[in-house]
């Protein structure tokens, strides 16, 4: 029994570290939550205290989320309940509360300082911290999108054709798409992603795309190079494609030797005009 | 250059048409107070967008079709706004010079927020961006409502999964009128307009909370926005980061906005009723989160009041909370309908 107590609470536990990441500026709102409910006027004691209670034996309730992960599939999902907790509405008005009842502002000065430091000192801020390993990327350009992307479309479009279609990597095609969508793109979503969990041989051995698109994953994801050139041009040529992009100097020499044409250089890949 | 002046007036068009939005509605819901009036137009415009969109996505009609009809839906409504609420919007117009002298700290502290977000372009998940993004930009190409695939650009059916959403199509119908890159629209005009509203949503609530305290409502303002920017990860880091897709637009906005309403009702403002089943209806064009997180919420608010009333037989107050729930119980039913 008290194994089980133990592992249901670590459930509750583990979902709050996921949602906050254990970012300390959390222990903020316990202790904002308690001043909102000694110092509030009448109604909003009620309002906060209705919504805790609720919140309490709801969401951060341990048999509530066993049922909701298992039974109901929440697993990945269930930490979005938390978004329920608007902690920066508490600790602001908390902070609020104890400046309203001293009339010093000399007094309320040093309240609001302790709280900012106290925030500073406990908080990881969204912005420009390295060690949350997201950087700020300020805009490269007005169209909000990479220069390298901008430096594709030119050549990608060399031929006026109205949607050339490119074999570049799936991470490639979901960036550039969302900057020129005219531009029609091999690797479909379900296919890579089968092609990054299965090995080569696997991949090979099972139906998840037809036999030329299978030619073209061999050579272009796989990098096996001792497809038939011929074999793979043909497959090439039923896909429709108009270019090839390339990171890996193997395939550059492959794509050479099938007689395709180099047309130019974007960040990190080599592009191989086709037709 | 030119460009992003251009861009930028997109962003304050979004906002003038919210602000038309929320001035249609009478002055017992947004107690003529400019923060709650552009939340209001905010869920007054992606309600009404969810009701025209959704029918002509599931018909496949042609991006143009939508284009044209909402277009001439949103003229209407604000050429009514305008003959309507033509002395309160002379009146906010004039009240504005003095609101900047006052309040200097909600503006400072406000404008670094929202130019943050805007200058930031890193969206954290590829595969979200890609998606939202990509369906707006997919859709405009193609002149389709997610006629094609976003991945590749070849010719597919609609998502099952997201067949609710409708926000992507709505930067669709945007870019296609005005010519605007969908990565633009995004990641600048719709940031910029939303962060804006959030503001608006976070002063207004300080507001409430603080009553006639504007020395104090100011403060409480700052340290929203400034625990907000310090809790990196989950709720934050949408709002920095992602501040233009419709997960990220319920976690921050719609929580809110749910909470700013259960307030007022708290504070006897029983009209607030009208926002939270705004709320119910526009969110499920952002996200299928939507469906579970949105009802939750509300129940856990209006639940304990709702008893009260119940308790005091005012029923027909009761009836006004049921239909928040409500109206997310039938977004639920359809989503399995479909």
């Amino acid at each position: 029994m008290e194994a089980m107590i133990w592992e249901k609470l670590s459930i509750v536990y583990y979902e709050i570290i996921a949602f906050t990441g254990g970012n300390k500026i959390w222990i903020l709102y316990p202790l904002s939550i308690f001043l909102i409910l000694l110092l509030a006027p009448k109604k909003m004691k009620a309002f906060y205290g209705a919504i805790t209670v609720l919140e309490g034996i709801t969401i951060i309730n341990p048999i509530v989320i066993s049922i909701l992960v298992n039974s109901f599939g929440f697993s990945t999902r269930y930490h979005r309940f938390f978004w329920m907790i608007i902690s920066y509405i508490a600790v602001a008005y908390a902070s609020v509360l104890v400046m309203d009842r001293v009339n010093s502002k000399v007094i309320r000065g040093v309240i609001v300082l302790a709280v900012v430091l106290a925030v500073v000192r406990l908080g990881v801020p969204v912005y420009f911290a390295p060690e949350s390993g997201k950087p700020f990327v300020p805009r490269e350009n007005t169209q909000m999108t990479k220069n390298a992307n901008i430096e594709l479309y030119p050549i990608l479009h060399m031929d006026e054709k109205q949607s050339p279609k490119v074999v570049g990597d799936l991470y490639w095609s979901m960036d550039y798409r969302m900057y020129d969508a005219s531009v029609r793109t091999f690797y479909e979503r379900t296919i890579f992603e089968k092609a990054v969990k299965n090995d080569y041989m696997s991949f090979m051995k099972k139906d998840y795309c037809s036999d030329e698109e299978k030619v073209i994953y061999a050579v272009h994801f796989y990098l096996d190079f001792s497809v038939d050139v011929e074999l793979f041009k043909s497959a090439v040529d039923s896909q429709d494609v108009d270019f090839i992009l390339s990171t890996a100097d193997e395939l550059n020499e492959y794509l050479a030797s099938c007689g395709y044409e180099y047309v130019g250089m974007s960040e990190q890949y080599t592009i191989w005009k086709v037709k | 250059m030119l460009h992003f002046v251009y861009y930028t007036i997109i962003a304050i068009l979004y906002l003038l048409v919210f602000y038309l939005m929320g001035s249609i509605l009478g002055e017992k819901y947004h107690m003529d107070r400019i923060g709650l009036v552009v939340c209001y137009g905010f869920l007054v415009y992606f309600s009404l967008f969810q009701v025209v969109a959704l029918p002509m996505k599931l018909y496949r009609a042609k991006l143009s079709t939508l284009s044209i009809s909402w277009g001439i839906i949103v003229i209407a409504l604000c050429i009514f706004s305008v003959v309507k609420s033509k002395k309160n919007l002379l009146k906010h117009n004039s009240n504005f010079t003095e609101y900047i002298k006052n309040e200097w700290l909600i503006l400072a502290t406000a404008i670094v927020v929202i130019g943050l977000c805007a200058i930031n372009t890193n969206h954290i998940s590829l595969w979200d961006a890609a998606h939202y993004i990509g369906i707006s930009s997919s859709s405009v190409f193609s002149n389709t409502l997610e006629g094609v695939s976003v991945y590749t650009g070849a010719v597919a059916e609609p998502y099952h999964y997201y067949i609710l959403n409708t926000d992507e199509l709505q930067s669709a119908v945007v870019c296609q009128i005005f010519h605007l890159p969908s990565l633009v629209e995004r990641k600048w005009s719709f940031t910029i307009a939303m962060a804006t509203v959030f503001e608006l949503a976070i002063y207004e609530c300080m507001s409430s909370l603080c009553k006639e305290k504007p020395g104090l409502r100011q403060i409480g303002f700052f340290i929203a926005n400034l625990v907000l920017m310090y809790s990196s990860i989950g709720v934050s880091d949408y709002f920095a980061y992602r501040t233009y897709e419709g997960k990220a637009i319920v976690s921050y906005m719609y929580m809110l906005a749910v909470f700013y309403f259960g307030l007022l009702l708290y504070e006897s403002k029983t009209d607030a009723w009208l926002g939270m089943s705004l709320c119910s209806l526009s969110g499920i064009a952002f996200t299928n989160s939507a469906l579970f997180i949105l009802p939750a919420f509300e129940l856990i608010i209006l639940t304990p009041i709702g008893l009260y009333k119940l308790f005091k037989c005012e029923w027909r107050t009761v009836l006004c909370f049921i239909c928040p729930v409500l109206i997310s119980g039938l977004w639920l039913i359809l989503y399995e309908v479909i």
